[in-house]
């Protein structure tokens, strides 16, 4: 029986009506958002999506697509979801709140189809993005932003200023696994499964790179086979159906190998795979598989894997900027703060706020530019008031929004941005 | 519609066009706060400085556009819904601490900085914020100032009134104005502070830090019955330990706190009280005392937090306490009610037999230091007819304060919610002076309409001419009449010495008809010479009856006439004292004089009753240490120097004799310097004075006689 007040025409979303309806308005959530702390809008803020969401699912509002913005704008970094007494998940919500307010014209069902084909054929949606960074190194995208032709598509005309490296060879397992498999020293009997992520893949093959020479010392077994996009992407856009059917892909792809653990190399994929079981309504195997899923820190420490790790070739002040899909979402904080502790030759400082979202959030810097970086001037401000030369992170739209604010302030001299892999394969270097 | 478009588009002028909020469902966001009531604006503005919002204000004034100040809108009596279709002007970018001063021990704010903030940024200064709501997190400063906010501290340390020092205030016609507590004439600092937002809109306020304490330590104690819990409370408070808190929790709220948070409380236990004391090493003196009280009161379990981390897990049973409800329901309707501290049991027993009648799943934690009560109703807002049976359930409940000599709000205030509760604690006189002092700023009823004061009925107009038209034929024997005056009596005024207060008003409504000059007088002791040449003398010295001492209180209620000597020795024999240095003076010339006491003497009054000229009688405060019901108008009083009426009789704080002055957050004397008061204030002053006084039968404060 669904409930007499959800519009009948929502009645799939029972579940999600039942959690939003939980939110009292206390408006506790409103100072840890982001987005309301920089604009000071009800509009802006947890409780304000949640109320908004909420009259959509009681057919109150007459025209959804008004809401859209409203749902848009939620960086979904679930700040507010924990501090929330009745524990109202916004940030799962928004996937099904933008698919709600999305303006369903004629082209919608080209997106979605265009959306669910490019995330699921990796080498398809490689094509489309080596001829897009392609022409950005060319400059082509430069012309067409200063002709003003790029205003039709905001997230490349935002992303000609965000983005500055485009590389044009990805990710970069299969030489080094290949290289390793060669060594004797491999123990057959652990088989764990390394996950690249579509940012780091395309945007940070290095990070990849480096993530593989440390998962290779650890003579766990690092195995990685084909997969798709964990569905993040999707999910955000509002798409849930297709971030299923992309989870179920991998959860498949990777049963073949049944690995021990599945190591992430992006938090944001990361604390979203951590979530398939609650994505497909507890399925056994979804579960199963969500719990082998670690970031690269967590499984250094759970497995005390790399014990040569010890001595960084950087040296100096260093600080930990928490992706909010795993410190928020998952709370799992301390593992990156432990191995920063333990390497000799860095002192670890903790900044303020270190889970206030930068505002890279997935595609958002590129959707909403302006709030994203005021959002980022706050992470920016604190990682100065450190004193910090290093901030390590693990996701790649941190990254890139990070060293888009350090470019914009003119830190470069002063203050670098790198994966924690990255930090750690430099160590690596300098023990060999 | 075109006019309605032409201020959207001066608004946008002023603020930025992305600082204007019009489009339907983003005003929808703007249509609740934390309660039940909803209304939606026509726009929303987010002004940056003062300046902005004096020119939208002007706006607003001009246009006779309602406006309604709202900061984080956590506030749980629908004190920022935009009735009226009013525009809702929300500070929340005015959010910078703008200074910190140590030495002074104060800070300047913007309205729009959430609590807990500041009292992050004053930890590397050793100093805080004292008043610290439960919604402190998210809750504004300037919200706080529109609730008079209180929270578990302000047992020891007062509430959001008693930290005010000064107010930056856009007035309702747009205009600047400063205001402080050190300024000649009427505390409008005083009024300002719980005001709702009625009277202005704060720009900028100035507030009172004090020292971190050095020791804390935390308890929690179980009990057979909440009456010997409260018991021990009033015991602890009579040996002279004031505890930073003294929260107290009923059973059924300690097993649904413990079902979620587990932070060991005692199941089994009727009642159970979280005490908090802070200060210097003499507390681990005090902690034993204590601990004596308790095993006094038959305690169960008296349990010592030996450090940080139980401490914190101590308190994360009592914060758990809204949380462990909250994920129950959709909806927590948190009343909110005051009564004598003594009185704590006897209303526990009749709320729970409310709840019960009605079936109700209802929580009780109380601050019970301070008297202040928080039932805790669970509901699903959907269904219409479980609302309706709670919001009634509610109002008996808050029915119950009043019956035992409390109030209908220790501290989430009157806003829409509790409007029509008003008329069941205060006169039609009170009332209608309320309506006088808003009108005083705001004439056109703009700035937050319709909330804080009932609207006038019907009923209440013609019961109050019939009652002018009766009480004014009687009682003429007391009054000397008019044509025995002769023209010796012109020159030496008539002395008129009431015996009690009946017969004071009696004499006061005559000499209204009369329109008499009338000079007020306590003792005579302070009358200087001055050029006034009054028809009456009114000289309340007979007016020295200790009218109720309730020891277990802590509250004497007194004529103003009597001596401020005579008073303290009867305390004195009670083993109590009020905190009053001048003994010479009568306790309402102390009053209207405002001697050298100003932050001690006003934390001190709870309630004042006072005879307006026309001889109505009207009454503000009660009983409780907490209380927002209403304009705090009992502070316009103190330094009145007789300009708006005779003070009958007075609520006063008392304290164990052994209790050390210097406890009292402001203790210390201030300079006795007396700032000026801004020129456009002078013009509110006549208005106040008018709205107590309309015939100017009471002379004007000194600064204001031309």
């Amino acid at each position: 029986m669904s409930s007499p007040y959800l519009d009948p025409k929502f009645k799939e979303l029972e579940k999600e009506y039942n959690a939003v309806v939980q939110c009292n308005r206390c408006g506790f959530c409103e100072t840890v958002c982001p987005t309301y702390m920089v604009s000071g809008k009800e509009t802006l803020s947890p409780r304000g999506r949640n109320q908004a969401f909420r009259e959509l699912l009681e057919g109150k509002i007459k025209n959804p697509e008004n809401a859209s913005e409203i749902f848009s704008t939620c960086l979904t970094c679930h700040a507010c979801t924990n501090v929330c007494f009745s524990e109202v998940p916004v940030a799962k919500l928004m996937s099904s709140a933008r698919a709600c307010a999305q303006e369903k014209n004629n082209f919608y069902p080209l997106q979605q189809f265009l959306l669910s084909l490019f995330l699921s054929q990796r080498k398809l949606f490689s094509l489309i993005c080596w001829f897009l960074f392609l022409c950005k190194r060319l400059g082509i995208s430069k012309i067409l932003k200063q002709l003003k032709l790029l205003r039709f598509i905001p997230e490349l005309e935002a992303g000609e200023d965000i983005i500055l490296k485009t590389p044009l060879i990805f990710g970069g397992k299969k030489n080094v696994l290949k290289q390793r498999k060669q060594e004797p020293s491999l123990s057959k009997k652990m088989k764990n499964a390394y996950f690249s992520g579509c940012g780091i893949h395309y945007l940070y093959p290095k990070v990849s790179t480096a993530c593989l020479k440390v998962l290779n010392l650890s003579n766990l077994g690092i195995e990685s086979p084909n997969h798709s996009c964990c569905g993040l992407i999707a999910a955000s856009a509002g798409n849930l159906k297709i971030a299923k059917e992309l989870a179920k892909k991998n959860i498949k792809e990777f049963s073949r190998l049944n690995p021990n653990q599945i190591i992430v190399d992006d938090d944001s994929c990361c604390g979203f795979m951590k979530s398939y079981g609650e994505l497909l309504n507890q399925d056994p195997q979804a579960v199963q598989f969500s719990n082998k899923i670690k970031n690269i820190s967590e499984f250094i420490l759970e497995n005390e894997a790399i014990p040569q790790i010890g001595q960084t070739k950087t040296m100096g002040k260093v600080t930990y900027h928490d992706p909010c899909q795993m410190g928020n979402a998952h709370k799992s904080t301390d593992a990156p703060r432990k191995i920063l502790q333990n390497l000799k030759g860095l002192a670890f400082v903790e900044m303020d706020e270190s889970n206030w979202c930068c505002g890279g959030a997935g595609s958002y810097c590129l959707k909403h530019p302006s709030l994203a970086e005021d959002i980022l001037e706050r992470k920016l401000l604190n990682i100065e008031k450190t004193g910090a030369e290093i901030v390590i992170t693990q996701a790649s739209s941190c990254l890139l929004h990070l060293e888009y604010g350090i470019r914009k302030k003119g830190w470069q001299n002063k203050l670098k941005i790198m994966h924690l892999a990255e930090l750690l394969s430099d160590s690596i270097l300098q023990r060999l | 519609m075109s006019k309605q478009n032409s201020n959207l588009k001066d608004f946008q002028r002023i603020v930025g066009e992305n600082n204007v909020l019009y489009k339907e469902i983003a005003l929808r966001l703007y249509s609740y706060d934390a309660a039940l009531d909803r209304a939606c604006p026509t726009a929303v503005l987010f002004p940056e400085n003062k300046e902005q919002i004096s020119a939208l204000v002007k706006i607003c004034y001009k246009n006779k556009i309602p406006f309604v100040a709202r900061g984080a809108g956590t506030n749980l009596c629908g004190g920022t819904i935009p009735l009226q279709q009013a525009v809702v002007i929300a500070p929340t970018r005015m959010n910078k601490i703008i200074s910190i001063d140590p030495e002074k021990k104060c800070a300047v704010v913007e309205p729009g900085l959430p609590n807990l903030f500041l009292k992050k940024a004053l930890e590397p200064y050793g100093l805080y914020y004292a008043p610290d709501p439960a919604s402190q997190k998210a809750c504004t400063i300037g919200g706080n100032i529109g609730t008079n906010a209180g929270g578990p501290h302000c047992l020891k340390y007062g509430v959001t009134s008693h930290h005010v020092r000064g107010l930056e205030i856009v007035l309702p016609n747009g205009e600047i104005t400063e205001l402080n507590i050190l300024q000649k004439g009427y505390d409008l600092v005083g009024l300002m502070v719980g005001s709702e937002g009625t009277l202005g809109i704060v720009t900028q306020a100035t507030l009172n830090l004090l020292t971190l304490p050095a020791k804390v330590e935390t308890m929690l104690v179980s009990f057979p019955s909440l009456e010997a819990a409260i018991q021990t409370v009033t015991d602890i408070i009579s040996s002279g330990i004031i505890p930073a808190t003294l929260e107290a929790m009923d059973k059924i709220t300690v097993q649904a706190v413990e079902a979620f948070i587990h932070a060991g409380y005692p199941t089994d236990a009727e009642a159970v009280l979280l005490i908090e004391v802070d200060g210097e090493e003499e507390i681990l003196e005090d902690v034993k005392k204590i601990r004596e009280l308790c095993k006094k009161n038959l305690c169960q379990e008296f349990r010592l937090a030996q450090n940080k981390l139980e401490r914190e897990k101590l308190w994360e049973g009592r914060r758990g306490s809204y949380p462990a409800m909250a994920r129950l329901s959709p909806n927590v309707l948190v009343e909110d009610g005051a009564v004598p501290r003594n009185k704590l049991p006897e209303a526990h027993h009749r709320i729970r037999k409310i709840a019960e009648e009605n079936n109700l799943n209802v929580s009780l934690i109380f601050h019970a230091g301070d008297g202040n009560l928080h039932p805790q109703i669970l509901f699903d807002e959907r269904n219409l007819e479980e609302t309706k049976k709670v919001k009634k359930a509610g109002s008996d409940m808050l029915k119950v304060c009043i019956d035992l000599g409390g109030t209908i709000s220790g501290e989430h205030g009157i806003g829409m919610d509790k409007k029509e509760a008003m008329r069941w604690l205060f006169t039609q006189e009170t009332l209608e002076l309320f309506r006088r002092i808003k009108q005083a700023f705001d004439p056109d009823n703009l700035c937050n309409p319709d909330k804080l004061i009932p609207t006038k009925d019907a009923k209440e107009v013609l019961f109050r001419e019939q009652k002018n038209q009766k009480k004014s034929s009687e009682n003429d024997l007391f009054m000397p009449s008019k044509k025995e005056t002769n023209p010796i009596t012109q020159t030496s005024p008539t002395s008129i010495v009431p015996k009690d207060e009946e017969e004071a008003c009696s004499f006061l409504k005559n000499i209204w008809l009369d329109q008499k000059k009338v000079l007020i007088q306590g003792l005579g002791n302070s009358l200087k010479k001055h050029s006034l040449t009054p028809d009456v003398l009114f000289c309340t010295k007979n007016l020295n009856k200790i009218l109720e001492h309730d020891v277990e209180n802590f509250t004497v209620t007194v004529e103003a006439g009597i001596k401020v000597e005579d008073l303290q020795k009867f305390l004195c024999e009670k083993r109590q004292k009020i905190l009053f240095s001048s003994l010479e003076k009568s306790i309402g010339g102390t009053l209207a004089l405002n001697l050298d006491q100003t932050p001690l003497l006003r934390d001190q009054i709870l309630g004042i009753k006072l005879a307006l000229a026309d001889g109505h009688v009207v009454q503000f405060g009660a009983k409780v240490m907490k209380n927002v019901a209403g304009y705090d108008a009992g502070k316009l009083l103190l330094g009145s120097r007789g300009s708006l009426g005779v003070i009958l009789s007075v609520i006063l704080k008392t304290f164990p004799l052994n209790y050390p002055i210097q406890a009292q957050p402001n203790a210390q004397k201030r300079e006795s310097v007396e700032n000026n008061i801004p020129e456009n204030m002078l013009e509110i002053h006549k208005k106040i004075k008018n709205s107590f006084d309309p015939k100017g039968i009471f002379y004007e404060l000194p600064l204001l006689r031309s």
